[in-house]
């Protein structure tokens, strides 16, 4: 753990808000990247980003210093993401149809700007969002942060064989969603 | 083209794609600040709840273990009417 870290965690303990005000600072950023896979909400991501460091605060006596600060505060991005989707779920939009035909040319890599990254984004969240939480959870885990099923299970709290289990049936159920709106295929 | 070969290339086409820059430090101590502050109710009421059974417990005692004379006010009113 980072001595920087390691000092205003402890200060925080000691009842030094600007201690934690400075780690708050120093993460905010990397919580929002994060954050940024379960909303494309602007204001909401600052909410998301806000409850992550209430949570972490609370829960600070339990950090153990065994792991960097940022993994232990990912862990709780996760599960702060994870609940809003939960609590979102029934609000879930259908991918337009125009957005089914435009994937052909982003998945095809025939546009490669910064507004076209962003589209890339913003239609890996429409699609992975007509998936229920617990498949988009383990897919974003295992496909857009790249963890290995190791480090999904670590972040999750589940087991290795329920992250494969669980990836096995997303992969199935999102197979399903592309193959009803006939994807590109080659 | 699987489904994974989709997902893969769609986050390779989302790459560089960032949240607008955000600072929520003063949001964060403010909720904690506000936070803390309602924890102090309980323990406000259990201090009162507390003094309360307390002079509950002295009255009670008082009372209970005040000497008694037994009949006392039974034998002066019998007194008073006999003839």
């Amino acid at each position: 753990m980072e001595q920087a870290d390691s000092r205003d965690i402890r200060a925080t303990l000691d009842g030094n808000g600007e201690a934690y005000g400075r780690l708050v600072r120093r993460y905010q950023n990397a919580v929002a990247q994060r954050m940024w896979r379960f909303t494309r909400d602007p204001r909401q991501i600052e909410e998301l980003v806000q409850n992550v460091f209430v949570e972490a605060y609370v829960s600070l006596r339990n950090f153990r210093g065994a792991a960097p600060f940022e993994h232990w505060l990912n862990r709780i991005a996760t599960r702060v993401g994870y609940a809003c989707w939960r609590t979102r779920k029934r609000r879930a939009r259908e991918m337009p149809l125009q957005d089914w035909d435009r994937l052909d040319d982003l998945v095809d890599d025939k546009a490669a700007d910064a507004a076209s990254a962003a589209e890339a984004a913003e239609m890996l969240h429409v699609l992975l969002g007509q998936l229920r939480p617990r498949d988009r959870l383990v897919l974003t885990l295992l496909y857009i942060e790249e963890l290995t099923v190791a480090e999904a299970a670590e972040r999750t709290g589940w087991s290795k064989v329920m992250v494969q289990v669980q990836a096995h049936r997303a992969r199935k159920r999102l197979r399903a969603l592309l193959d009803k709106h006939e994807t590109p295929r080659q | 083209m699987n489904e994974e070969e989709i997902l893969r290339r769609l986050v390779r086409a989302s790459g560089g794609d960032a949240p607008p820059e955000i600072d929520v430090s003063n949001r964060v101590l403010a909720d904690l600040s506000r936070r803390r502050r309602p924890d102090t109710l309980p323990f406000y009421f259990a201090g009162v709840s507390a003094a309360a059974a307390a002079a509950l417990a002295i009255a009670a005692g008082r009372v209970l273990l005040a000497p008694v004379e037994p009949f006392g006010d039974l034998f002066n009113s019998m007194i008073a009417v006999m003839p």
